[in-house]
């Protein structure tokens, strides 16, 4: 969920735009007494800004539905990130919309600034002949100036821990974007702990999936770094351990031999009762708790998700 | 300016680390970045005590202080803003706290 902060409604205090998991873009309006509760961002038709794919909070359950542009058809894609700009260089801000899948729509805004009326449909941004689309999964899409020209250029992070640049090549209020560059490569390890533990490094070196970026001057030297959140799996060097840290080792490992022993028989089972589930999630916090304990003595692979500066020279 | 940020972020990451210079060649792209750090939280890798799943960096100033916080959206629909608790120079982020909205932990129907 990556935020955007931008005068939305044209009252002189930032507001949050926001991309969320149900596919849905909302606004988090600011007020000089602050944020207020956030809500849906709606088109000129009064319907959620959305792609294909949603969460259907009425119905609740994942849902399908077209907006594409007439007589075309549109990919059922899932919005996943929201970005407002002022793409036609009219004044008022338009939505970019970030598809997971990697591809990118444009909501118009045919109202005035602060007074939005975004079109109901979804037009796809194009790239040369076919459409704009990063790899790997889209996360976090940013419109920056990265090459210092004066427009915005397109840079984006993804699942799999890549970072890339896509250049507008366009003209002011006609953007046009080159190809995704690869600005940070993939990270080229496992999404998750446990499909695959080799080749890691001794302590976390930097994000490798699940990457959100910001592109921002962190250090005030006047170019863009770059802010990732994002994913790292590593796997500590074995140490030599006391007596007392062996004897202690046996003891955990036992008890967790035991615990994934109980935890197999649940999952062995067809249906669960209420109790047996909630045993299952106690011996799953159980394991975590061993396992964070193990991990102090043993080199096992760890994961976690940390912010990373990339200072640009 | 250039050069004092390290200093600040890279506590957790050897200095050999932080020092070293990172070109990636990708596509018809290369850019020259530092090795990346870790940024600390109230002296602590951001995100060791919050343990966000996802979390999505943004700098802005969302209290209109004049001051850029850090902050980041998470999996789990929440908004977790940084102060900068230095005057000038070197960032120095606190430690986490809940963005607000009419005096609630504001949460967003992420998942």
């Amino acid at each position: 969920m990556c935020p955007q902060g931008v005068d939305f409604n044209a009252d002189g205090v930032n507001d949050l735009v926001v991309g969320t998991m149900e596919g849905v873009a909302f606004l988090v309006p600011g007020s000089t007494s602050g944020f207020k509760q956030p809500e849906r961002i709606l088109d000129c038709e009064g319907r959620h800004i959305l792609l294909g794919k949603f969460f259907n909070r009425e119905a609740s359950k994942w849902d399908e539905t077209d907006r594409s542009p007439k007589g075309k058809r549109n990919p059922v894609d899932h919005c996943v990130a929201v970005v407002a700009v002022d793409w036609d260089a009219d004044g008022d801000l338009d939505l970019l919309l970030g598809a997971k899948e990697g591809r990118f729509y444009l909501r118009k805004n045919n109202g005035k600034k602060g007074q939005p009326e975004f079109t109901a449909y979804n037009e796809p941004i194009p790239a040369g002949k076919s459409v704009l689309e990063v790899p790997g999964e889209l996360t976090a899409p940013r419109l920056v100036d990265w090459n210092g020209d004066g427009r915005f250029d397109l840079v984006c992070g993804s699942h799999d821990g890549g970072v890339y640049l896509c250049e507008n090549k366009g003209k002011k209020g006609k953007p046009a974007f080159g190809k995704p560059e690869t600005l940070i490569p993939p990270g080229g390890q496992p999404r998750f702990m446990g499909s695959g533990s080799g080749n890691l490094p001794a302590e976390p070196l930097r994000p490798t999936s699940g990457c959100y970026v910001d592109a921002v001057d962190y250090d005030g030297d006047g170019d863009l770094d770059l802010l990732v959140g994002g994913r790292c799996t590593w796997k500590p060097e074995e140490r030599q351990l006391t007596a007392a840290e062996q004897q202690r080792v046996k003891e955990l490992l036992a008890e967790e031999k035991s615990a994934q022993a109980e935890m197999e028989k649940l999952d062995a089972k067809a249906s669960r009762t209420e109790e047996q589930r909630t045993t299952w999630s106690q011996l799953y916090r159980k394991l975590e708790d061993l396992d964070k304990e193990l991990c102090k003595y043993l080199p096992r692979p760890r994961s976690a998700e940390f912010v990373w500066l990339y200072r640009r020279r | 300016m250039k050069g004092i940020m390290v200093a600040a972020v890279a506590a957790v990451v050897s200095t050999t680390l932080a020092l070293e210079r990172i070109s990636w060649a990708g596509g018809t792209r290369k850019v020259d970045f530092d090795a990346p750090v870790r940024l600390l939280a109230d002296g602590k890798p951001l995100n060791e005590v919050e343990c966000m799943l996802y979390p999505s960096p943004v700098l802005l100033d969302i209290d209109s202080d004049g001051q850029r916080e850090l902050v980041c959206g998470d999996l789990g629909g929440n908004l977790w803003v940084y102060e900068n608790v230095e005057e000038e120079g070197d960032a120095t982020w606190g430690p986490a706290v809940r963005l607000q909205s009419e005096g609630k932990d504001l949460e967003l129907p992420n998942w």
